[in-house]
């Protein structure tokens, strides 16, 4: 930008910091500090003059307004949880986005056409990788609706990498994306809170690497316990609509699922949507335990229900609905 | 009651109150809320002139602080400055809207006091005093573009308007205003 382009040279960035600029000007001056240091320090120096400003203003406020913010913040976040999540989140999915992409940058032109899981091969694989990447991060404005297919010959890891970085980059720069609906992969039409599509992006795109890495010849790569946490924790609420839309709801009825190893925990499951979960150390009609990595893969569909090795304590056939429920819950 | 603390500790202060607010401590909030919502709350009560909206830009601005601790950055600022921005910008905003509906006309304060009802006390501590000197140190036409553009609310457009001057005055005097302002505190070892 020249120099005349600058907006303290003729008092538009004071005028800014005091928030005495139109609306439209306002943001472009914004758009130019984010983007221009000398601005942005002048700019804080700037802000912090205004802040000097403001005491000679200071006022107690009405005494009933302390205990009305405080009760409207506890309604709008739950006190106890930490808010650094959303690094946890995005931490998670760029681990994966590295894993996948070391991966993908290995192979030879004949992986590439070797048939994988469900596609003719591991470009189309990637192809739809990529393509349900693109429709959470259109969702979010952070790539352009109509992106270039990936399954276009050309370069599937790069557009797919393209798009995995913008969304990183997105999710980083401004963490409120994450509380926005964003559309999930699945086999029907669904919305969640970015945070949550995160997570599902962290999980197919760790899914597909190990259907790679399976056809190719290399060892499985789960992602650490931490982060399989975060899995297991957007699947488990998802357990009883996935039963009701497969007809095998239990009103009524309440599963432990008891996952070992990195990762795990214990979580009570009501079998079907609206059944209240009763207290730990309440009623169940099964317990079922298992690797919390294997839960996972018995999510993305990666195993037949018999084959998950699992024990379930108690009935069966709750057991069986509960797995052959989770199994439908993956993005294929 | 006026946090004027010397720059070092409250620099330190800042840093575990954004900690602890992003680890969902509650007793921080509240904390946060007793040392500066009288700045929040006046300088609201001050630009929008009506106590209701100061209570609602108040509430938005310790809530959103509760919902994103980290969008305050403690590396460019500090939590005071960055809750005066807030709080501005939106009884800015509140003001903006008003003004589609009616457009009272701007009541130039020349001593920079405020209107404060006998109900409503005003606090002021060794900060508040030296800003008021500086104000008054200013010359009358540096002091008004202050009092309609930050005080009041006004664009420039508007204080050129409300003032008969040309926009580009408006906007070098409200720089100067600033200018002179930053270096007379910093000559009474307020500022950094």
């Amino acid at each position: 930008m020249s120099e005349e382009g600058h907006p303290d040279v003729d008092g538009a960035l004071a005028a800014w910091a005091l928030d005495s600029c139109p609306s439209e000007e306002a943001a472009r001056i914004a758009e130019h500090v984010a983007s221009c240091g000398g601005c942005a320090a002048e700019g804080a120096r700037l802000h912090e003059t205004a802040g000097l400003l403001a005491s000679v203003t200071e006022t107690a406020p009405p005494r009933a307004l302390r205990g009305a913010v405080l009760s409207a913040a506890r309604r709008r976040r739950r006190p106890g949880v930490h808010v650094g999540l959303s690094d946890r989140l995005t931490e998670a999915y760029a681990r994966q986005v590295a894993r996948m992409d070391a991966l993908l940058s290995s192979l030879t032109a004949d992986d590439w056409r070797a048939p994988v899981a469900r596609y003719d091969s591991v470009r189309h694989l990637v192809g739809h990788l990529a393509g349900n990447d693109a429709a959470f991060a259109g969702g979010l404005g952070l790539v352009p609706a109509h992106a270039p297919s990936p399954q276009a010959p050309g370069d599937p890891r790069g557009v797919w990498r393209a798009q995995a970085d913008a969304v990183v980059r997105g999710v980083t720069a401004d963490a409120a994306l994450l509380e926005r609906e964003a559309p999930l992969a699945g086999p029907r039409p669904a919305s969640a809170p970015a945070r949550t599509g995160l997570v599902q992006r962290t999980f197919e795109t760790w899914t597909h690497a190990d259907d790679i890495r399976a056809v190719v010849g290399r060892p499985v790569d789960p992602p650490p316990g931490g982060h399989l946490r975060l899995i297991v924790e957007m699947a488990v609420p998802m357990l009883p609509h996935a039963l009701r839309a497969t007809g095998r709801a239990h009103p009524g009825r309440t599963a432990r699922l008891r996952l070992t190893g990195p990762g795990g925990g214990e979580w009570l499951v009501p079998l079907a949507p609206g059944t209240p979960a009763p207290s730990h150390g309440g009623p169940v009609g099964v317990t079922v335990t298992a690797s919390a990595e294997e839960f996972c893969r018995q999510v993305a569909n990666r195993r037949r229900p018999e084959a998950f090795p699992h024990v379930a304590d108690g009935d069966a056939a709750l057991a069986s609905d509960l797995l052959h429920a989770a199994a439908t819950l993956g993005c294929d | 009651m006026v946090p004027v603390d010397a720059p070092e500790p409250a620099a330190a202060r800042d840093q575990e109150l954004r900690a602890r607010l992003a680890a969902g401590d509650e007793d921080a909030l509240a904390e946060v809320y007793d040392l500066f919502s009288p700045l929040v709350y006046g300088l609201a009560r001050r630009v929008t002139a009506d106590a209701e909206a100061a209570g609602d830009v108040t509430q938005e601005v310790f809530v959103g602080l509760w919902e994103r601790p980290l969008a305050f950055d403690p590396a460019k600022g500090s939590l005071r400055t960055w809750l005066a921005t807030l709080a501005h910008r939106r009884a800015v905003d509140w003001v903006r809207r008003e003004s589609r509906h009616r457009r009272p006309p701007p009541v130039i304060d020349r001593e920079g006091n405020g209107h404060h009802g006998v109900e409503e006390e005003v606090l002021e501590g060794e900060l508040a005093r030296g800003v008021r000197r500086g104000l008054t140190g200013l010359p009358p036409n540096l002091r008004e573009v202050l009092e309609l553009a930050y005080y009041r609310g006004l664009t420039y457009r508007e204080v050129a308007v409300a003032l008969g001057i040309p926009e580009g005055t408006a906007k070098s005097r409200i720089r100067s205003a600033l200018a002179r302002l930053a270096r007379d505190l910093e000559r009474e070892g307020l500022t950094s």
